[in-house]
């Protein structure tokens, strides 16, 4: 009897300690999301500044972004941006992961195709704004997307050889010895595979390529240029809530895909 | 071959123009002119003469050790909440833990902005009630630079933090308790040892990524408070001359290769076997 109320002590005791861990998690997390919370609350808000707690509810900050064209344009252009960058790091991420996986330099290309993540965006930024400039490329959107899709290869390499290290090379062998053929092979073996992993880091490539900052700032020019850069120089001269509703609409996008991360692959496995 | 399209592109969209960066920084300077010209290494004496610049570079690397330390010392309890604490709200927590990581720099410095500032929603609120009279500083000083960038780093470090600790044999905390050590002692010589490869991976995360931000110091900053990358961004659209600019941005490089080297070196040590990646 004694042992079993020291161990109902003790258990309670070591729950005791998880209270202290979960309060100081809350306030923590509170820290975390402080910047976030007061951009998407004051952008449903009434006031002409940003606070935690608006008088009343009020779409007029973004009836004034979408009636913004400078505003409207760079959030079309981040768009466009990120869905072909998106598209062009799948592809060409896909197709390299798979191909490095029956390699013997294995090893060698995990770490190559890592390497764009160990340096600096600052640097590549800098760099690409001089071989641009070198090669005479006009500062567009094209120039961009060759950019951006560096960001997001590494990532789909990554999540893509960790799903084809669970695969099994039979798998295809047996759709071959079934009689279907090399594309029918990938429509309907090897691609569902992947897909969880294409998700993951297409949602992956997408957020980072449409917040991306570092790199875009210096291959864009006043005439055409994305969200994040047309948010900081406004930001440097005016706190007005409408930039908040284009940061807020920015941030409900991101959450969205964050979800998606989770729900297919787990974000964790992205870093 | 189907690997050629990934390699060449990697290689002439990053490594081939971080080459080409190397090259430019050692060319003469001409207020903003991209043209090579010469082989000089007036650039890099000029940072590495000026007390303004090595002033700089001592107080970015004191500010990225410190917002480093710091962001451990939060990271922490959050990361061993998300690996030992069985709750079905994990999940949801995990995911707005992650989710600072995601949103543009912009956007949480913005917000930062509008907390921080003067009449910003911190001060107007204890000035409403009449805790204080005049506003705390809190912005266009080191304060609010490392309040954000902390924030903003966080993140990084309960990633590295959890995957150590996930990867740890839980075998060894009921180990440490059978022969007699309390739960402190146990945290101290048994799960503290075992995530540092992790607690090491996500220092030179946010050591890197400190050194080399601009968009937190110069909006809550006032480009007050420097580091090495508002320089090259300050050097590139204000003063024009990207022949400096470059030979920072490949100092920066240098440090950056550094942390990452020392990083690998301790992951391999002995001392701290089990528990990597």
């Amino acid at each position: 009897m004694t042992q079993a109320a020291l161990k109902k002590k003790k258990k309670k005791k070591f729950e005791g300690n998880y209270i202290v861990l979960r309060i100081v998690v809350v306030v923590l997390l509170l820290y975390l999301l402080l910047p976030i919370a007061i951009v998407l609350i004051s952008s449903f808000g009434y006031e002409d500044y940003l606070t935690l707690t608006p008088s009343s509810f009020s779409f007029r900050w973004y009836e004034n972004f979408f009636s913004n064209r400078g505003l409207v344009n760079s959030f079309k252009n981040s768009i466009i941006l990120a869905i072909c960058s998106t598209l062009g790091s799948l592809i060409l991420g896909t197709i390299s992961a798979y191909a490095m996986d029956k390699s013997k330099k294995r090893n060698f290309f995990v770490a190559y195709f890592g390497s764009p993540l160990l340096i600096p965006q600052i640097i590549i930024g800098i760099a690409m704004m001089q071989v641009a400039n070198l090669l005479g490329l006009p500062r567009q959107m094209p120039l961009l997307v060759v950019a951006h899709v560096l960001v997001g290869v590494p990532y789909v390499v990554r999540t893509i050889t960790a799903s084809l290290y669970r695969f099994n090379a039979f798998w295809e062998e047996a759709s071959f010895t079934m009689g279907a053929g090399r594309l029918k092979t990938l429509w309907y073996v090897t691609l569902p595979i992947l897909k969880p992993g294409m998700i993951a880091s297409g949602c992956f490539a997408f957020i980072t390529s449409f917040g991306n900052m570092s790199i875009s700032t210096f291959l864009t020019t006043s005439r055409f240029t994305t969200m994040p850069i047309q948010l900081y120089a406004y930001a440097k001269n005016y706190a007005d809530p409408t930039i908040a509703a284009v940061s807020a609409t920015t941030l409900i996008l991101t959450t969205i895909l964050l979800l998606l991360v989770d729900r297919t692959v787990g974000i964790d496995k992205m870093y | 071959m189907a690997l050629a399209p990934g390699v060449l592109y990697i290689l002439c969209v990053c490594l081939l123009p971080v080459l080409y960066l190397l090259r430019f920084s050692l060319s003469e300077y001409h207020h903003g002119s991209m043209e090579l010209t010469g082989l000089t290494l007036s650039n890099y004496l000029k940072f590495f003469s000026d007390p303004y610049y090595l002033e700089l570079l001592y107080s970015t690397f004191i500010m990225a050790i410190l917002v480093a330390v710091l962001t451990i010392l939060l990271a922490y309890p959050v990361a061993y909440y998300l690996v030992r604490v069985k709750s079905p709200l994990v999940r949801v927590i995990a995911v707005l833990v992650y989710l600072p990581l995601m949103a543009s720099t912009v956007v949480t410095s913005f917000g930062w902005q509008a907390l921080l500032a003067d009449s910003g929603f911190i001060n107007r609120t204890l000035m409403n009630l009449g805790i204080i009279d005049e506003p705390i500083k809190m912005m266009y000083n080191r304060v609010g630079v490392y309040i954000a960038l902390v924030q903003a780093n966080m993140p990084f470090m309960v990633v590295q933090i959890r995957n150590a600790l996930k990867a740890m044999d839980p075998f060894t905390i009921q180990a440490s308790k059978t022969m007699g050590a309390n739960s402190f002692q146990t945290f101290i010589h048994v799960t503290l040892p075992l995530s540092m490869p992790g607690i090491s991976a996500g220092v030179m995360l946010v050591f890197v990524s400190v050194m080399s931000s601009f968009v937190t110091p110069t909006l809550i900053g006032g480009g007050r408070v420097n580091t090495l990358g508002s320089l090259i961004y300050n050097q590139v659209t204000v003063a024009a001359n990207f022949q400096f600019a470059s030979a920072v941005a490949f100092i920066l490089l240098v440090l950056a290769f550094i942390s990452l080297y020392l990083n690998n070196r301790l992951m391999e040590s002995k001392k701290l076997g089990g528990g990597g990646r």
